[in-house]
């Protein structure tokens, strides 16, 4: 079943099953299907309001009170959502690690980066005293902090927000992690510190060999690092494929008008997509991206398209009219320039 | 540091210094001492008298000159009503309102950063609700009415505590629990904003990230970024400490500060009046100055600026 939506033939490192996560205010994440494999970098796509950092913010039990979660979230065959609080919080930061968006407000300003990762050193390795200040240093070594020594006895409001950054990786990696989940871990950085730090997400993977889950409004970012993409819209996933295919052949709609939205070099006309993400109390009937999509009949209302194989292997995609030739037919006609 | 602080205290004594001479002109040039202390019927020869025993006779520039060369030597004068030394008569009654204000701080303060945060860490549920509800009754109901109503049930409806006075401990109760409630519905109302905004910080979610539970994520990353304003409103209170009993040791008859400030302004005993105000004003500056200090070693992005 899980092989089903990828993340290969073992046994996945973290699956999602009919996953949901639904607030006062309606459903934020409508039936989320989706496996990372160990080692793997996954890639998830979307709009903001699609879901995409919710599903996981939820499943590491990270969003407050008011949220209310169905379905399955099994990391290693646990059962994220059925484990009690405490447990779930040594898992975080332990063997899944986060990074989020704005890294000068992530970390607390009132204390030393160095002893905010030597937090995580005590917590989930036992080290303390001059073993967690030599490991800090190593971390702030291996995350290309220079003048490590020194730059653990500043507070976050001394450093740039690349390095603040970097500190956020450093305080992930601390808990020797299998996964890695970052949240747009580049939005709120300059472009060529934005490079800088993919290119250490993408190198530390490697080496440290642990799954990266990289949550991207940004194709491009997303397509650079990983191995796998799944594009999420209105709380579910309507497309997923290995990246190249992803980005070559793109089978949803939504996908496709992703790739035409996004800006590149050369002389291409940016195409946008109508509309916006609906809100979670304004669902439209059977398929959410109905209202938005060109191609859309009269059928997409009737039901919502589920997510079903295309074609080549691993690439799953949710509209009715992407199955067989249908697909071919679709990217002939929404092809504005060749890719 | 030391510049930093050496331009604090500096300033510290400028202020005092302000506040000591426009007390000083506008306790002599507003009505005569003699003529209250002696009365209005007394002899112009008595007067006449009065006023060079107690140097009232000579120009204000050269009262204001002797009384600050006694001040810088510890010498606050004597009071004109019974020739006692001011400054011995002032801390006697400063001791005596430390002992309801100092129980009453220590208590507002746990009561009301308690109830702040437990109100914040359930924002929005009924228990909030019902905390916000006591710290705004406790913020609008004025202290003398408190107090009375205290009085009321617990002094003459119960007869459990004395009605005023500092006889025996039981005295103690009333003013520091009317004094406190003012106080620790101040502080839970500012606490619980204060916890509220930090709460929502995404450090706070990184606490959680990196595997904190909740507990430890509130008192770890969120309470010492909550406390520097929380601290800089306890260093006001302190700094009021001295002259803000002066309401509730009158509803209790408590002889401390406070009464002493009342007798000796409408008296015109100028020394000792003199005396509180230089006393009072030398708290709030210390405090003030003490706050700021602690600022910067509460939230290190102020020290920059101060050093």
């Amino acid at each position: 079943m899980a092989a089903d939506h990828g993340g290969g033939a073992a046994a996945p490192l973290l699956a999602f099953d009919g996953f949901r996560v639904g607030f006062p205010r309606g459903p934020a994440v409508r039936g989320i299907d989706l496996a990372v494999g160990r080692g793997e970098a996954l890639g998830i796509v979307g709009e903001s309001g699609s879901g995409k950092s919710v599903t996981w913010l939820a499943a590491l039990g990270l969003l407050g009170g008011s949220a209310r979660i169905s379905g399955r979230a099994t990391f290693d065959g646990q059962d994220l959502a059925a484990m009690a609080p405490d447990r779930l919080a040594r898992l975080r930061g332990g063997r899944i690690a986060m990074i989020f968006q704005d890294p000068m407000s992530a970390l607390n300003p009132v204390k030393r980066v160095g002893s905010q990762v030597a937090e995580v050193l005590k917590l989930h390795r036992g080290l303390a005293g001059r073993a967690a200040r030599a490991e800090t240093r190593r971390l702030f070594d291996q995350v290309g902090i220079p003048d490590a020594a020194r730059r653990t006895e500043l507070y976050p409001h001394e450093l740039s927000g690349g390095q603040n950054q970097r500190v956020a990786i450093a305080m992930a990696l601390a808990g020797h992690p299998d996964l890695l989940v970052a949240d747009e871990p580049t939005t709120a950085l300059d472009v060529t510190i934005q490079a800088q730090i993919l290119t250490l997400l993408d190198d530390l993977r490697r080496d440290l060999g642990m799954a990266l889950v990289l949550i991207s409004h940004d194709l491009s970012v997303v397509g650079e690092l990983c191995d796998r993409i799944a594009v999420c819209y209105a709380g579910r996933i309507v497309e997923t494929a290995p990246v190249a295919q992803l980005l070559r052949a793109p089978a949803h709609p939504y996908t496709q008008g992703l790739i035409g939205a996004a800006p590149r070099f050369g002389a291409r006309a940016l195409v946008p997509i109508p509309g916006q993400v609906p809100e979670p109390w304004n669902m439209p009937p059977g398929c959410a991206f109905a209202p938005r999509c060109l191609h859309a009949r009269a059928d997409c209302a009737a039901a919502e398209p589920p997510l079903v194989p295309v074609g080549d292997p691993g690439h799953l995609s949710a509209c009715l009219l992407s199955g067989g030739t249908g697909a071919a037919a679709l990217r002939e006609e929404t092809r504005h320039a060749p890719a | 540091m030391t510049a930093f602080l050496l331009r604090r205290v500096l300033r510290a004594l400028l202020t005092i210094l302000i506040v000591v001479a426009a007390a000083f002109v506008a306790l002599r040039t507003t009505s005569d001492p003699a003529i209250v202390v002696l009365g209005p019927d007394a002899p112009p020869e008595a007067i006449a008298a009065f006023h060079e025993a107690w140097g009232l006779d000579r120009p204000l520039w050269v009262q204001f000159g002797s009384y600050m060369r006694d001040l810088v030597h510890g010498n606050f004068g004597k009071s004109m009503l019974d020739g006692q030394d001011a400054l011995e008569k002032v801390l006697d009654r400063v001791a005596v309102t430390l002992q309801i204000m100092v129980p009453a701080l220590v208590l507002g303060i746990m009561a009301g950063v308690g109830a702040g945060t437990v109100a914040a860490l359930n924002r929005g549920r009924p228990l909030d609700r019902l905390m916000m509800l006591g710290a705004v009754s406790g913020f609008a109901v004025p202290g003398f009415v408190l107090g009375l109503v205290l009085v009321l049930v617990f002094a003459v409806t119960l007869q459990w505590l004395p009605s005023g006075g500092n006889d025996s401990w039981k005295g103690t109760l009333l003013p520091v629990l009317t004094l406190a409630t003012g106080w620790a519905a101040i502080l839970a109302r500012f606490t619980r904003s204060a916890m509220i905004e930090v709460l929502d910080q995404p450090y706070i979610r990184t606490g959680s990230a990196k595997g904190l539970i909740w507990r430890e994520v509130v008192i770890r990353h969120a309470m010492p970024n909550a406390a520097i304003p929380v601290v800089t409103m306890i260093g006001f209170m302190v700094g009021g400490l001295l002259a803000g009993a002066v309401v509730t040791e009158s509803v209790f008859s408590w002889p401390g500060l406070g009464q002493l400030i009342v007798t000796s302004v409408s008296s015109r005993d100028v020394a000792v009046v003199q005396c509180v105000l230089v006393l009072v004003a030398a708290t709030m500056v210390m405090s003030n100055m003490i706050v700021d200090l602690l600022y910067g070693w509460l939230d290190p992005r102020m020290r920059e600026g101060g050093r």
